[in-house]
C-alpha cells in the first residue's frame, strides 16, 4: 500500500459514501478525531483555509452542549434527552454529561447517518442506573423520530430536545418551524429545546462563502440564519437567559479574561411554558 | 521553539507517576509520545534519520525503531539526539528524559516474556495502553474475550509439544491481560466476530458452551460492544487475512495503529493512508454486523445449537 493514492482503496458502500464529505465526519475532523475519511479532510482544510475560525467554531459548539446539557439536568431537572444530529462519538457526549450530573438519565440518540449511528451504538452506552437508546431517523421526519423515541423516553414527563448541529440542514423556515412545533407539541410544559446555527454575524461573507464551499463539496446542504430568524423559530417557547447568543456566550464558565470572543455558531435553549 | 504538544501532556504520562493514565498505560504509552516528540524534533532540525545517526552514533534502524515506540530506549541515545537536533532547554530536557525513562520502566508482561514472541510484545504493550481497541476476528474468539477453557484448547494446538507448567503459564498471561476489560477506567472494546468462530468448536462441545456463555455475559459490560457478523453476509476484504485490530491510545495527539495477524505472525501499519483503510474496512464490516435484534438472541440461538 502507498501513500500515493488517498481514497483509491476506500470503495463506497451503500452505507458510507467515500467520494463526498459528510457532516458528521468533517465536524470530527475539525474536532481533532481520527474517524474521518480523506474526502473530509480534503473540504475541511479548504474550509479552514476561507475560515480560519471554524476550528473554534466546532469546539465551542461541543462546549455549548456541555453547558446546556449540564444546566438541563442540573438546574432545570431534565432527566430525558432527545439528542437529534448525535455525530460521530467524541469527548463529553449528551449522555455522559448528562449522566454524570444524574446518573438515571435516559438518552436517545438520533441520526440519518448509518455511519454515525454504528458508532454511537457500540460508544455511546449508558450508565446501568440510566439508558440510551439509539434510533436510525431523520428530522425530516418528527412523527418517525417521537415514535421510536417513545420505546425509551415517558413523553408525559418532561424532555429536553437538542437539535445542535443539524438545523442548519433544514434549509426552509417554514419546515424548520413546522418540525420544531411538531416536536414541542408532543412534549409536555417544562421540556426544553437547544438549538445551534450558523450566521453571519460575526464573519459576515467569510461564513457565507464556507457555507457555499460546503454546499458544493459536501452533503447535506444546509443554510446560515440570523439571531432574529433562529428566535421566531422559537416562537411560543419562553428563552433562557442569555437567549439567543453566540455559543462561546451562553453562559460562560467565568474566567479572568472578560467575555469570551463571539463566534458565528449562535444557539439557545428555550423553555416550553 | 513555540509549546510542543508533548510538553502539554498530562502530568500522567511524563510526570513523577501520577496515578490515571499511569496505572495501565505506563511503559507503551510513553514509549510513543517520546518517539512522536522524537520524529517532530528531528524533522523540525530539518535531518534525515541517516544524517541524524551521523551526528550521534545511534544507528538508524534504531532511530526509525524508538520514533514509531517499538525499540528499546536507552537514555544516553535519546540525550545525543536531543543535542543533535538542539534542545537546550533544562526543563525541556529533564521532561523528554522523564519520558524516556518511564518508556523503559517494567510492564507486568515482562515476567512471561518467555511466552511472548517478539512481534507480539508491542501489541500486548499497546492493547494494554489503549482506551480504544476496534478488532475484527473471522477466527477465532479474540484472546480478551476466551474463557481459560478455550484458550488452553487453542494454545495445545499451536504449541504441539508444550508442557503442562507452560500451558497453564500462556493461559494465566491471557486472563491477565484481560483485566483492562474490568478496570475502573475500562478499556472501550468494540469486537465483530466472524460467525465461523463461534460455530467451530476449539475442544469438546462442552468448552464452546462456557466460551459462548462468557460472551452472553460479557455483552452486559456496557464497555464491551460485541457484534456477530453472520454466514449469510458474503466474503469481505477482512476475509483475506487474520485478525485485524486498530488501537487508539488515550493521548488524543497520538495516532492509531493497526495490526493485522498472520500465521506465525504480525504487521504494524501506522502510516494514515493504512489507517484509513483499515478503519474503513472495520466500519463496513461493523454495519454489516449491525444486528436485526439483541446479539444476546443470536449467541443464545448458537449456544443451543453447539
Amino acid at each position: 500500500m502507498t501513500d500515493e493514492n488517498p481514497s483509491a482503496q476506500l470503495a463506497s458502500s451503500a452505507q458510507i459514501d467515500t467520494s463526498v464529505s459528510h457532516s458528521a465526519r468533517i465536524w470530527d475532523y475539525w474536532l481533532g478525531g481520527k474517524d474521518n475519511y480523506p474526502v473530509d479532510r480534503q473540504v475541511g482544510d479548504q474550509i479552514t483555509r476561507m475560515l480560519p475560525d471554524i476550528v473554534k467554531h466546532a469546539r465551542a459548539d461541543r462546549m455549548f452542549l456541555g453547558r446546556a446539557v449540564r444546566f438541563l439536568a442540573g438546574e432545570a431537572g431534565i432527566r430525558q434527552f432527545l439528542d437529534i444530529g448525535t455525530g460521530l462519538p467524541t469527548v463529553d457526549n449528551t449522555h455522559e454529561v448528562a449522566q454524570r450530573v444524574a446518573p438515571e438519565c435516559r438518552i436517545v440518540y438520533v441520526d440519518n447517518d448509518p455511519l454515525v449511528l454504528v458508532h454511537a451504538r457500540a460508544l455511546l452506552t449508558s450508565t446501568p442506573a440510566g439508558a440510551t437508546d439509539y434510533l436510525h431517523a431523520d428530522l425530516r421526519d418528527p412523527g418517525d423520530v417521537l415514535a421510536g423515541a417513545a420505546r425509551t423516553l415517558d413523553f408525559t414527563r418532561p424532555v429536553a430536545i437538542t437539535i445542535l448541529g443539524v438545523l442548519w440542514h433544514i434549509t426552509d423556515d417554514d419546515e424548520a418551524l413546522a418540525i420544531i412545533r411538531r416536536l414541542m407539541g408532543s412534549v409536555p410544559s417544562g421540556s426544553y429545546l437547544a438549538v445551534a446555527q450558523p450566521t453571519l454575524e460575526v464573519t459576515g461573507e467569510k461564513m457565507a462563502a464556507a457555507i457555499r464551499y460546503w454546499n458544493e463539496h459536501g452533503t447535506p446542504p444546509g443554510i446560515h440564519r440570523t439571531p432574529a430568524q433562529i428566535a421566531s423559530l422559537l416562537d411560543g417557547l419562553e428563552l433562557v437567559e442569555p437567549g439567543v447568543v453566540s455559543s462561546t456566550r451562553w453562559r460562560p464558565e467565568a474566567t479572568p479574561f472578560g467575555e469570551p470572543e463571539a463566534i458565528d455558531q449562535f444557539c439557545a435553549v428555550a423553555r416550553k411554558p | 521553539m513555540t509549546n510542543p504538544f508533548w510538553l502539554g501532556v498530562p502530568s500522567g504520562m511524563t510526570g513523577n507517576g501520577a496515578a490515571g493514565l499511569m496505572g495501565r498505560a505506563g511503559a507503551t504509552a510513553a514509549r510513543m509520545v517520546l518517539g512522536t516528540a522524537l520524529s517532530r524534533l528531528r524533522q523540525g532540525a530539518g535531518l534525515s534519520a541517516g544524517q541524524a545517526s551521523e551526528a550521534t552514533g545511534v544507528p538508524p534502524g534504531v532511530i526509525t525503531g524508538m520514533e514509531l515506540g517499538r525499540s528499546d530506549v536507552r537514555l544516553w541515545d535519546v540525550a545525543g539526539l536531543y543535542s543533535a537536533y538542539g534542545v537546550d532547554d533544562v526543563a525541556e530536557r529533564s521532561t523528554l528524559l522523564g519520558l524516556a525513562h518511564r518508556a523503559n520502566s517494567t510492564e507486568w508482561w515482562h515476567g512471561y516474556r518467555d511466552v511472548i514472541p517478539d512481534w507480539f510484545e508491542h501489541y500486548l504493550g499497546l492493547e494494554q495502553a489503549a482506551s480504544l481497541i476496534r478488532l475484527y476476528s473471522g477466527q477465532p474468539v479474540p484472546a480478551l474475550l476466551q474463557t481459560p477453557g478455550y484458550a488452553r484448547e487453542l494454545i495445545r494446538l499451536s504449541h504441539v509439544r508444550v508442557t503442562d507448567d507452560e500451558l497453564e503459564r500462556r493461559v494465566e498471561l491471557r486472563l491477565r491481560r484481560q483485566h483492562i476489560l474490568h478496570s475502573d477506567q475500562p478499556l472501550r472494546f468494540w469486537v465483530v466476530i466472524d460467525e465461523a468462530a463461534l460455530r467451530r468448536l476449539a475442544g469438546p462441545p462442552s468448552v464452546m458452551r462456557d466460551q459462548i456463555r462468557h460472551l452472553i455475559g460479557l455483552c452486559d459490560l456496557p464497555h464491551v460492544t460485541i457484534r456477530v457478523l453472520p454466514f449469510r453476509f458474503g466474503v469481505h476484504p477482512a476475509n483475506a487475512g487474520g485478525p485485524i485490530s486498530v488501537l487508539r491510545l488515550p493521548d488524543r495527539e497520538l495516532p492509531d495503529i493497526a495490526f493485522v495477524e498472520h500465521f506465525g505472525g504480525a504487521e504494524y501499519f501506522q502510516s494514515r493512508t493504512e489507517l484509513d483503510y483499515f478503519r474503513h474496512v472495520l466500519n463496513l464490516l461493523a454495519l454489516q454486523a449491525e444486528p436485526a435484534g439483541p446479539v444476546k438472541d443470536l449467541l443464545a440461538q448458537v449456544l443451543r445449537e453447539t
